[in-house]
Parts: C-alpha cells; sequence; structure tokens
C-alpha cells in the first residue's frame, strides 16, 4: 500500500555526489551568478536613464538598448535556465539516492556554457540589441539565435537524463507515488521541454534561415505566437523550482510539516494543463486572432492562477502549523513565532520574503490577465511592475538562497557573513516594493517599458518631456538603488563563502524535507498518475492553438530583417 | 484533502469566475473590448491619412515605421468616436494614446483597429510602447481633441 508517509516522509540519508557531478553542479550554480552581476548592472542602469539621471543614448561604451537585452538575457533566461537544471540535478540525485548518467550530464552543461558563450559575444559587441524577446522583424546577429539554441537543448538533454533515474526508482519501489519534490521537478521540466517546441520551431526554422540571409521574409504574427507558446510557459518554468522549495523544505526549515500532500500534487498537475494554453493573453493588442480566442486563453490564464491560490492557503497553513508548534497563540501568533531572522536557516528569510512578494506579483498578474482590463496596461510600466514582483520576487530570492545552500553542500564551505545574508532578502522586499509600486503607477499614466526615456520623456528640454512622469520615475531610480544595494550584499556572502575554507566534506547532498500532516492514501488516486493529466495538457494546447495558428499562418505578406539603428531592410525583397 | 482546503478552491473557482463573467459583461454590456480581427480584405497600408466622415467624426489611417507615426498631428471631435487603423511599414511598434484605453500593436503584415472616444477637449500624446530600434524614444505623435 502506498501512502503518503511512505511517498514522501521518509528520512532520506546524505547522497554523495560523484565527483564529476559535484565539479558540473558547481559550474551550473556559479557561472550564472557571476554573469548576475552583468545583468544586474544593467538593470540599475536603466532605472537611472528611465528615471532621466542618465541622459543619453549609452553609458561607459554600452547603448541602453544593448544594457536591456543583457539584462533580459542575463536575468531572465541564463539564471533561471541553469538554475533549474542544477537544482534538478540535486533533487533527482538526493530524492532518487541514484548518481546522474555522467557522460549526459558534461554533455547537458557543456552545451549550456557553450550556447550562452556564443549567444553573449554579439550581446557584449553590440550585434544582438533585440531585447530577450528578440521579436523579429529586429535581426540580431545569428550568433545569438544559435547560442540561445544550444542553451535551450542542454536543458533538455539533462531532462532526458533525469528519466532513467525515475524509471529505475519506480521499478525499485513498485505502487509508490514518487517523491514530491521529484513531481514537482518533472513537472517544470515537462512543461518546459512542451514549451520550447514552439520556440525551436520559431528560432531554427524561421529566425536563424532568415538572419543568415538564406530566405528574404519572415511571417511576423506568427513567429510572435511561437514565442508567446513559449513564453507564457516559460514563467512556470521559473515559478515552479520556488514552489519545490515552499512545498517541500520550507515547513520544515520553519519547523512544522507541509500541510497536506496531496494539494500540492494537485497544485503540480494542474500548473501541467494550464500553464501552457495561455500565451495570447500576451497578444489581446495584437490583430489577426478573433476575440473569441482571446478570451478562451483569457478564461484559461484564470485557471492556472487556481493552483497559486492553492499554494498561498497550503503554504501558509503549513507556516502556522510550524508558528503554534513553536508556541504562537491566538490567531495571529504563530506569525511572530517563525524563524524570521534565524541566521542559521536563511533559507526561511528567502522562502519569506519571496512569498511575501508574490501576493503582490500575483494579484497584479490577474488584472494583466484580465482581458479588456490590459487595454490600460499593456507595454506600459505596469507588466515591468508586475514581473519585478514574480520572477524578481520569489523566483530570484529563491535562486540566490538556494545557490548559496547547493554551494554550501557542493563544496562543503559554510555560508559566510551569516547576518548579513539574511539581511539581503528583506532588503529586496523593500527595494522591489518601492521600485514596482512606483513602475505600475507611472504605467497607469501612460509610461511606457523598454523606453530610453532620458533621452525623451524625462528630458525636460524635449519637445516630448512628461512633467506628470517624474514622481513615479525617480522613485524608480531610488528602487532600483536600494535593489542593487541588497546584490551587492550578496554579492560580498557569495565570495567570501566561495573563497572560505572547506569545513564538512564535499559533495554530500541533504535537504530538509517535510513530512505530510495530513496522511492521505494515494495509491487509486488520480493525483498519483502523470499521463491523465499530460493527455489533458495535450488536448487543451491543441484545442486553444489551433485557430489561433491558423489566422497566424494566413498573414498575406512576410517581412524582411531590420537592424535597430536603420529603417531600411537588411536584405531588398525581390517581387 | 481536508475541508478547508476544499472551501479554498471552491473560493478561488468562484471568484476567478466572477471575474470573468465581470469582464464579458463590460466587453458585451459598455463596448469596452480587445481589438478585433478584421476581415482580410482590409490589407496592409503604408500611407497615413485622416478621412472625415459625414457626421464630422474622423476615421486615422495611422502608419507605424522608424521612428515616426503618419499622420503626425491629427484633430478630432471632442465626445465623437474616432475610428483608428493602423499598419507597421517596418519593424513591430506600439500605438498608445496617453489617458485612454487605445491600446495597439502595429504587426508587419496585419492591420489593426480600435474606436477610440475622448471626452475631455485637449493635448493626447501618442506613444510606441513597443521597442522599434535605436529611436524608438522619440516616436511620438499628438491628436487634439477640440
Amino acid at each position: 500500500m502506498a501512502t503518503l508517509k511512505e511517498a514522501s516522509g521518509t528520512a532520506l540519508p546524505p547522497f554523495a555526489v560523484p565527483r564529476l557531478s559535484r565539479i558540473l553542479m558547481t559550474i551550473e550554480v556559479v557561472l550564472p551568478l557571476v554573469l548576475l552581476i552583468l545583468g544586474i548592472y544593467h538593470g540599475f542602469m536603466q532605472a537611472l536613464y528611465r528615471a532621466g539621471i542618465i541622459q543619453s543614448a549609452d553609458f561607459l561604451g554600452v547603448g541602453y538598448y544593448q544594457g536591456l537585452t543583457l539584462h533580459g538575457v542575463v536575468n531572465a533566461v541564463v539564471l533561471t535556465t541553469f538554475f533549474g537544471v542544477a537544482f534538478g540535478n540535486a533533487i533527482m540525485q538526493y530524492y532518487l539516492q541514484r548518481p546522474l548518467i555522467s557522460w549526459v550530464h558534461g554533455l547537458s552543461t557543456g552545451l549550456m556554457g557553450v550556447g550562452t558563450l556564443i549567444a553573449a559575444l554579439p550581446m557584449l559587441l553590440g550585434a544582438a540589441d533585440v531585447l530577450y524577446t528578440f521579436y523579429p522583424p529586429l535581426k540580431a546577429h545569428p550568433a545569438f539565435y544559435i547560442g540561445a539554441a544550444m542553451l535551450v537543448v542542454g536543458s533538455w538533454v539533462a531532462f532526458f537524463g533525469w528519466l532513467p533515474l525515475i524509471t529505475a526508482w519506480r521499478k525499485a519501489n513498485p505502487g509508490q507515488a514518487l517523491p514530491l519534490a521529484v513531481l514537482g521537478m518533472l513537472v517544470t521540466f515537462l512543461i518546459w521541454f512542451i514549451c520550447t517546441i514552439p520556440l525551436a520551431i520559431e528560432v531554427l526554422f524561421m529566425l536563424i534561415p532568415w538572419s543568415l540571409g538564406w530566405v528574404d521574409t519572415i511571417n511576423i504574427p506568427l513567429a510572435r505566437t511561437l514565442f508567446w507558446f513559449f513564453g507564457h510557459p516559460l514563467v512556470y518554468f521559473w515559478l515552479l523550482p520556488a514552489y519545490v522549495v515552499y512545498y517541500v523544505m520550507l515547513p520544515k526549515v520553519a519547523g512544522g510539516k507541509l500541510y497536506s500532500d496531496k494539494a500540492a500534487r494537485l497544485a503540480f498537475l494542474l500548473f501541467l494543463i494550464f500553464s501552457i494554453p495561455v500565451g495570447l493573453h500576451h497578444q489581446y493588442t495584437e490583430p489577426g486572432f478573433d476575440r473569441f480566442w482571446k478570451a478562451v486563453h483569457a478564461l484559461l490564464t484564470f485557471a492556472v492562477a487556481i493552483p497559486s491560490f492553492m499554494t498561498a492557503f497550503t503554504v501558509a497553513a503549513s507556516l502556522e502549523y510550524a508558528g503554534v508548534r513553536r508556541g504562537g497563540k491566538g490567531l495571529f501568533g504563530w506569525m511572530w513565532r517563525l524563524p524570521w531572522f534565524d541566521a542559521d536557516r536563511p533559507l526561511f528569510a528567502y522562502s519569506i520574503a519571496g512569498l511575501l512578494i508574490f501576493i503582490y506579483g500575483g494579484l497584479t498578474g490577474i488584472v494583466n490577465a484580465s482581458y479588456n482590463i490590459n487595454q490600460t496596461i499593456h507595454n506600459t510600466g505596469f507588466i515591468s511592475g508586475h514581473f519585478h514582483m514574480t520572477v524578481g520576487g520569489p523566483v530570484f530570492l529563491i535562486i540566490l538562497g538556494m545557490s548559496l545552500e547547493l554551494i554550501r553542500q557542493l563544496t562543503g564551505k559554510p555560508i559566510r557573513l551569516k547576518g548579513w545574508n539574511i539581511a539581503v532578502p528583506y532588503l529586496w522586499i523593500l527595494g522591489l516594493m518601492v521600485f514596482s509600486t512606483a513602475m505600475m503607477y507611472g504605467g497607469l499614466m501612460g509610461q511606457p517599458r523598454r523606453t530610453n526615456m532620458g533621452l525623451s520623456y524625462l528630458d525636460p528640454s524635449s519637445p516630448h518631456f512628461r512633467a506628470d512622469w517624474v514622481p513615479t520615475a525617480f522613485l524608480t531610480g531610488i528602487g532600483a538603488t536600494i535593489l542593487t544595494m541588497a546584490f551587492v550584499i550578496y554579492l560580498a556572502v557569495l565570495f567570501s563563502t566561495l573563497l572560505g575554507k572547506a569545513e564538512t566534506s564535499a559533495g554530500v547532498l541533504s535537504f530538509p524535507t517535510a513530512e505530510s500532516l495530513h496522511e492521505e492514501a494515494l495509491e487509486t488516486d488520480l493525483v498519483a498518475r502523470l499521463r491523465p493529466w499530460l493527455v489533458v495538457a495535450v488536448i487543451l494546447i491543441i484545442v486553444s492553438y489551433w485557430v489561433p495558428l491558423r489566422q497566424a499562418l494566413s498573414t498575406p505578406q512576410g517581412a524582411p530583417p531590420y537592424n535597430p539603428d536603420n529603417p531600411v531592410p537588411v536584405v531588398k525583397v525581390k517581387n | 484533502m481536508d475541508r478547508a482546503e476544499k472551501i479554498v478552491l471552491g473560493f478561488s473557482v468562484g471568484l476567478m469566475g466572477a471575474f470573468f463573467v465581470a469582464l464579458m459583461l463590460a466587453a458585451r454590456l459598455a463596448a469596452i473590448d480587445v481589438p478585433p480581427c478584421l476581415p482580410p480584405e482590409i490589407k496592409p497600408f503604408t500611407e497615413g491619412r485622416v478621412d472625415t466622415l459625414p457626421d464630422g467624426s474622423r476615421r486615422i489611417f495611422y502608419v507605424a515605421r522608424m521612428w515616426r507615426f503618419e499622420p503626425e498631428i491629427v484633430e478630432v471631435p471632442a465626445g465623437k468616436p474616432t475610428e483608428i487603423f493602423l499598419s507597421a511599414a517596418d519593424v513591430t511598434h506600439g500605438l498608445y494614446v496617453s489617458w485612454t484605453n487605445t491600446n495597439l500593436m502595429a504587426i508587419p503584415g496585419a492591420v489593426n483597429a480600435y474606436t477610440l472616444r475622448i471626452d475631455k477637449p485637449g493635448l493626447y500624446p501618442v506613444i510606441c510602447h513597443e521597442y522599434c530600434g535605436s529611436a524608438h524614444q522619440n516616436m511620438v505623435a499628438y491628436i487634439v481633441a477640440k
């Protein structure tokens, strides 16, 4: 009989990672954190341009839009993908108690690392100022697309390498439900694999041949639809590793239990079916799609909010249980008993700070998804304010906190500057609330996102100067300054840890794992199975995208490529 | 799952359902909607112009190109609907009429449309809100409502 106690409550012994995997995983964690210096620097610079403090097309040799591209690609693509793979590698090895297949691991890390370097070159040389969404017909150097494709394929290889481990575990543990953390990461990468297929089609069959000049024109609405087919599930690829930490580890770190293992499983499976057929909510203001299909995607986007509501409840209930166990009394007394400032449990501070930010991130996301309400905020600062409270909130803080924990386990070096370390997430809340509130308020007044406002709207000598935007733009700069200070403290913690001496043996994985509070039988339950949910996911994708893709395909004319600094196309269209 | 969890699940579904119904009612009854899908006969155009209709209202054909809108300044009667059609001549652009719900993407190969209604006379900046190259921040037109 498989009960949840057996499935997730059993304490596992520490797992010693083989040497090669240990080195590769350390690279997967440290490399993106080093690149992040570049990503955060350019985030800070953008806030200064937008506040009108820098009134120039470039600063220290890097253009505004070049810096914006670096900020988006490093923070939202490179960091998140490397972390997803590194965290998945750790979860699979520890919870399945099996080593990774070493050649697969080497191939995956190699593809991701080399791909990142290949894509970084044109960005650093200013030959790919296309932002991280790389909307055609603006064109980047082909190396940008090729490098990005290698990064994605490398993450696929890592995912394929986990499947034989899962199969072997299932054979050795017949009738048992997968460990919750393994299910969470499996769902994360199933979503990632499905949604990167349309991206691969866009990049391999449209953008690369077109950027190399092999074809003259490509279908722009089709490219955009394929991009957003990928672009929204992408945010769940960012978010779900954080949910694994919230469900599996946070209750234990807080001194309690997971309120319900079954609700956690159901939430992950609901993400599997609802996170992909929603991309048209990024295209509400675009021509060429029936309003009916935009409304269908709005409805499905509302459905994907439900597992997040469930998560809010389950995680809060787990924390309440922990607080009460630690002696909290009354309706709210449990809150003050939680280890907010325990320097030996930094994962609690990073997790709770992310959760608090995500309350606002999630609610503003519902605003964005709201069909006609989106007319007020589409492509304004409201959007950037929103997603800095999701990917820049729980996702980013879990990446920072868990990366330190992984470094500690992989190198055996204890975290240094412990007190400073737990200041990082709380300082981040402060900076982010100022930054995002100002961005969103400005957005409601019509401030565009992704715009070098210092050169026009925030320049008092420009005919386009907007005095009504000055206060919010200035506050954005204040918020970004606080955020940058928090990151500088993090870097001090990171490097003093890396340069410190090892005190325990390197490469021993062991994660805090919460037991389930309620014991529920799983064996006949739908949440113990994966295939029916996958089938529903595929059906929903086909139903929601069949007509929109046909409408995009019927576009009468394609577009030639353009360089971002020239209104004349790169190749002449032959007619 | 225990009772509290079932209540939360039911409440979440009900809340999102109520939101969705409210949005659809606003689209139907108050005619606040997203841009429509135009029939394929309406082909992309490369020259901007303004038509005056018999009742005095305007129909604007905007062309968005690197890095300006055509026409650049348009006068419209306040309180009357103004029909807007939008075409992109080169790359992707955006068109946002400040302080209104007119918020459109200009996509190469397709024509976008919206009905703008300004009640308060004044000067309304029309801003490109999609990155369209190095001079994107200078791409502004104006609507004068009288």
